[in-house]
């Protein structure tokens, strides 16, 4: 049946994306100017000159010929050659850029679910409290303000005033200009860090799962194997000679994370507030504390379980979202990533790589659809396809 | 005497060059997109590409400092005179070009007639796209041959000046590096793509310039050093106030004077260096980080064609290590009419506008001295090619005096008025209402395109300016402020949809854009002559412009051809913008400031990388 459901979805996502890429074709053809805007800026460009870069970025056919051919390329994988990096293939420049968005956001979206998680949790269950008002305040304040504004405020205060934090970029070119490292493996290799972490939490969870009923022992078997993982992963880090380098980009990482958690935490906190203060009315949790059940597994085993599904929903798809990154963030941290590539593409009028990189954001985010329906038939039992 | 001073100077420049050193940091607000050179100039040539990759080519003629005039580099002196021949029934033109011996790459591989033949037979043969087809123009480049190691001989279609500022100048790479990549390309589909996208052991192509890309952390930064066995390390480039100029280049034994003789009063001496040992380019993505590095001294200069935007300038000015220097760029902005339709095509029309423009006020008053008042195509700080005798409509008039001599220009063409306007004692006691033309028919709006505030104010206010200005006196003009990409397409796309328009250009030394942006051959959709401009007696003398050789002559065409259209007025050219740019004084310094188009112009060597020191 589930199997069925999923295959069912692939379907629909299939249809979608064509619907997707030809709204993405031609919306990036439709902007006033088109390449013609950028040639004619450069008068040393003869219109010779300029007829023959139309001819080499395939702009001479007729738009439909153009959008059966990307068509057709983007479902042989095939995102073609952008025009602003001429004659490198799209997917070679979003291969470059990934690793620094992925590694970015999916550490600040991971802080932002956790930190939101817990405090709308504890809130909804110390509701009418001070620390409640004053939480929700600050997290209105921090979700809905002005972007640019913060990241700023940001920069001014641990950058320039207390000096403790680097300004910008992703690493510091003092210390790499001694080494011929490229900065891309050593992003991967943190990935793939952080990638072993999760699994080995994974697997051990499931583990603990399987071996005890009792919470204690669970989570002394959880916590223990996340320490071991962790612990051993600085070590592996602390003797490598690379390590230092890595260090370097986590550490110009800070103050970034710092600044998507502070924009994105609020909102995870305030869904889980309000899911939270919805689901304690229900007659199950009355029926749980009626049995004597202590507060805190009434709140985190029953209340808290149920109220996470949103949040989750929410969660989910911003991991679908991690891919496009946040343009304001890497333009303003100088973090060049997918965030700024669709956006220089876009203002270069580089139509290849702007709907590559749309294209990749949207399949992840249409497969964190399909992920999050699988995952509610988990979290929550009433839910069967 | 003259022999002892030399020996001195030379004591001076090594002693110099001995003690000089350290890291210069430049910040970049872009990547570069490639380090492949076949790639860099092709399609997507950008400013970058060029600030940090490109001092490690070379070409056979360069200019000179601060004159700007063409000067031999890797050329042993000028090119002989062109001769016509025919060769298979083709006419063509030949010139020899002698090359200079004891030129080495980095590698010790000295520099041969086959580095030359190499470098302008693959981007022509291939038609590599972009730059390369600028530089080597099929209409009138035909190939280079080798006569011996140090001498080639050039064949073009005609004489042109072209050949000077695009052929003659086009980049030098190193045959033995490339030849087995291009071998290999000629084996593939498309050989010119195979070449461009070629990314194999880029850092060890050896370098003819004074630095080398040694290091590049794709969006992060790029590491260029020193080349310790440059050639032309200890040159003296030195320029007399009579026109000469004169290059001393010790390491060849060579002592060359250009453009008169080596005497009189000397303007500017320059000594090559590099004198740092590297150059690291900081890329950010944006000018407010990179304002923040230079205040905090994490870069010394920020490289930025367009120059800091005047908001930073104060911040900047807060710090009293920072130094800011202001320069007109190359280029400039300018109204458009299109002369394809009325009134526009009625020339007291245009006079009449023009009078109206009153760009010193503009410039100086309205726009708060953030740009140069400019009335010709050519900017008065490209001295060689500036014509000082053009006089722009309305010159020195105050604007009642504009207003009365636009409205006497029209009443002399036959225009009218329903309103007529009114000057009474220096006033404008009544505005101007319904204007009709010659055929006594009521003028309809005419709508002036500019760049709305959002993108640029300056030209958003100018046009604001000349709106009012022409209402006052009847002329219904609107100002429509809107998108820089919605001009472009109606200019550009939709067959010069358009009644005036404001736009700007960014120029290049040699002139050329004269002839290109109003003769005929550009007069079809997409070409640069938006306003159609035809003339008969101009298109003459521009053609006999761009087809000098003698500059001298050239020149004289040019001025000529400048008059035709400043009589004629298809273009009023507004101003120049200011190149705005800052350095840390403290840790760097430069051999001079004050150029056209700032620092970071590749006239001035791209932040003059052979010049700058390290203040230790």
């Amino acid at each position: 049946m589930m199997l069925k459901y999923i295959g069912n979805r692939i379907l629909q996502i299939a249809i979608l994306l064509v619907i997707y890429v030809a709204i993405v074709f031609f919306l990036l053809h439709a902007m006033p100017g088109g390449i013609k805007t950028l040639l004619i800026s450069n008068p040393k460009l003869t219109p010779q000159a300029q007829e023959a870069i139309i001819r080499a970025f395939g702009l001479d056919q007729p738009l439909w010929l153009q959008f059966v051919d990307y068509m057709k390329n983007v479902f042989t994988l095939n995102l073609g050659i952008s025009f602003s990096y001429y004659p490198t293939p799209v997917w070679n420049i979003i291969a470059e850029r990934l690793p620094r968005t992925v590694l970015l956001f999916t550490v600040a979206t991971l802080i932002a679910f956790f930190v939101g998680f817990a405090s709308g949790k504890s809130l909804a269950w110390n509701r009418g409290k001070t620390t409640e008002y004053v939480s929700t305040i600050v997290g209105i304040i921090t979700y809905t303000i002005f972007t640019p504004l913060l990241i700023f405020v940001m920069i001014w205060f641990f950058g320039s005033f207390l000096g403790i934090f680097p300004l910008n970029q992703f690493l510091n070119p003092d210390l790499w200009i001694h080494t011929h490292l490229n900065a891309q493996v050593i992003f991967l290799y943190i990935l793939l860090t952080m990638l072993i972490i999760g699994i080995v939490m994974l697997v051990s969870y499931l583990m603990a799962l399987r071996f005890s009923h009792r919470i204690r022992t669970r989570r002394l078997i959880f916590y223990l194997s996340t320490i071991i993982a962790v612990v051993f992963s600085l070590f592996f880090w602390w003797i490598s000679p690379v390590g230092i380098y890595a260090a370097d980009i986590l550490w110009h990482m800070v103050l970034p994370v710092m600044t998507v958690t502070i924009i994105s935490y609020a909102g995870n906190m305030l869904v889980m507030r309000d899911s939270m203060l919805e689901t304690i009315k229900e007659d199950f949790i009355t029926t749980a504390r009626a049995k004597g059940l202590p507060d805190k597994v009434v709140r985190d085993k029953h209340a808290a379980r149920t109220a996470m599904l949103p949040v989750v929903t929410n969660f989910v798809l911003s991991l679908g979202f991690v891919v496009s990154g946040g343009v304001i963030t890497e333009s303003l941290f100088s973090w060049p990533g997918m965030g700024m590539t669709l956006l220089d593409s876009t203002l270069a009028k580089d139509y290849p790589l702007a709907a590559g990189a749309l294209i990749f954001t949207g399949i992840f985010v249409l497969f964190a659809h399909l992920a999050i329906d699988i995952i509610y038939a988990f979290l929550d039992p009433r839910i069967r396809y | 005497m003259k022999k002892f001073l030399l020996v001195t100077l030379m004591g001076i420049v090594v002693a110099g060059l001995v003690f000089a050193g350290g890291t210069a940091n430049y910040a970049m607000l872009s990547d570069v997109t490639s380090l492949n050179i076949w790639s860099m100039l092709g399609p997507n040539a950008t400013a970058w590409n060029f600030y940090a990759t490109m001092g490690k080519y070379g070409s056979l003629y360069g200019m000179s400092d601060l004159t700007y005039q063409v000067v031999p580099s890797l050329a042993d002196g000028f090119w002989t005179p062109l001769e016509k021949v025919t060769e298979d029934g083709t006419t063509m033109y030949v010139t020899t070009v002698k090359l200079l011996k004891g030129v080495t790459w980095s590698d010790g591989t000295p520099f041969t007639a086959d580095d030359v033949v190499f470098s302008y037979e693959v981007p022509f043969k291939l038609q590599m796209p972009g730059n390369w087809m600028s530089n080597l123009p099929p209409d009138l480049f035909i190939k280079v041959v080798k006569v011996d190691d140090y001498t080639v001989k050039f064949y073009i279609t005609h004489p042109s000046g072209n050949f000077i500022y695009s052929i003659l100048m086009s980049a030098i790479v190193q045959k033995k590096f490339w030849e087995p990549v291009y071998e290999e390309a000629l084996k593939q589909k498309d050989p010119a793509q195979y070449m461009m996208s070629y990314d194999k052991d880029l850092l060890s192509e050896p370098s003819i310039g004074a630095f080398t890309v040694s290091q590049w952390q794709k969006g992060a930064y790029l590491l260029d050093k020193a080349v310790p066995n440059y050639t032309f390390k200890g040159q003296q480039e030195i320029e007399y106030a009579n026109g000469a100029v004169r290059y001393v280049i010790p390491s060849l034994n060579q002592d060359n004077t250009y453009y008169g003789t080596a005497q009189g009063t000397v303007n500017n001496t320059f000594v090559t260096g590099p004198y740092v040992d590297s150059i690291i380019y900081r890329i950010y993505q944006n000018q407010t980080a990179a304002v923040s590095a230079l205040m905090k001294g994490e870069v010394d200069y920020i490289l930025n064609p367009n120059g800091l935007q005047k908001g930073f300038v104060q911040q900047l000015q807060t710090n009293p290590n920072i130094k800011i220097v202001e320069n007109p760029s190359l280029g400039f902005q300018y109204i458009a009419f299109n002369l394809r339709r009325y009134p526009m095509n009625n020339k007291a029309f245009r006079v009449a506008i023009a009078y109206l423009i009153d760009r010193d006020l503009l410039a100086n008053k309205i726009l708060g001295g953030n740009t140069n008042p400019l009335s010709s195509l050519v900017p008065p700080g490209n001295k060689f090619w500036y014509n000082p005798n053009l006089k722009a409509y309305g010159d020195g008039m105050t604007t009642i005096q504009r207003y009365q001599a636009a409205i006497k220009t029209l009443k002399d063409a036959g225009f009218s008025w329903l309103i007529e306007p009114k000057i009474e004692n220096g006033q404008l006691v009544q505005r101007g209402q319904g204007l009709m033309g010659p055929d006594g028919k009521l003028i309809k709006q005419i709508t002036m395109m500019a760049p709305s505030a959002g993108y640029d104010p300056i030209r958003s206010t100018a046009a604001l300016w000349v709106e009012k200005w022409a209402n006052d006196i009847g002329i219904p003009l609107y100002a429509d402020l809107t998108s820089f990409n919605n001009i472009v397409d109606a200019v550009f796309n939709q067959n010069f949809n358009f009644d005036m328009y404001i736009l700007g250009w960014g120029i290049t030394i040699y002139p050329s854009y004269i002839y290109e942006f109003f003769s005929s051959d550009q007069n079809v959709p997409g070409g640069f002559n938006s306003p159609g401009y035809t003339n008969p007696d101009f298109e003459k003398v521009a053609k006999a412009f761009l087809d000098s050789t003698d500059m001298n002559v050239a020149r004289e065409y040019a001025f000529k051809a400048e008059e035709y259209l400043n009589e004629d007025v298809p273009y009023i050219v507004l101003f120049a913008p200011n190149v705005i740019e800052g350095y840390r004084a403290d840790r760097i310094s430069f051999a001079y400031t004050k150029c056209l188009d700032g620092i970071q112009s590749g006239y001035s060597g791209y932040g003059e990388t052979i010049y700058v020191k390290v203040i230790q």
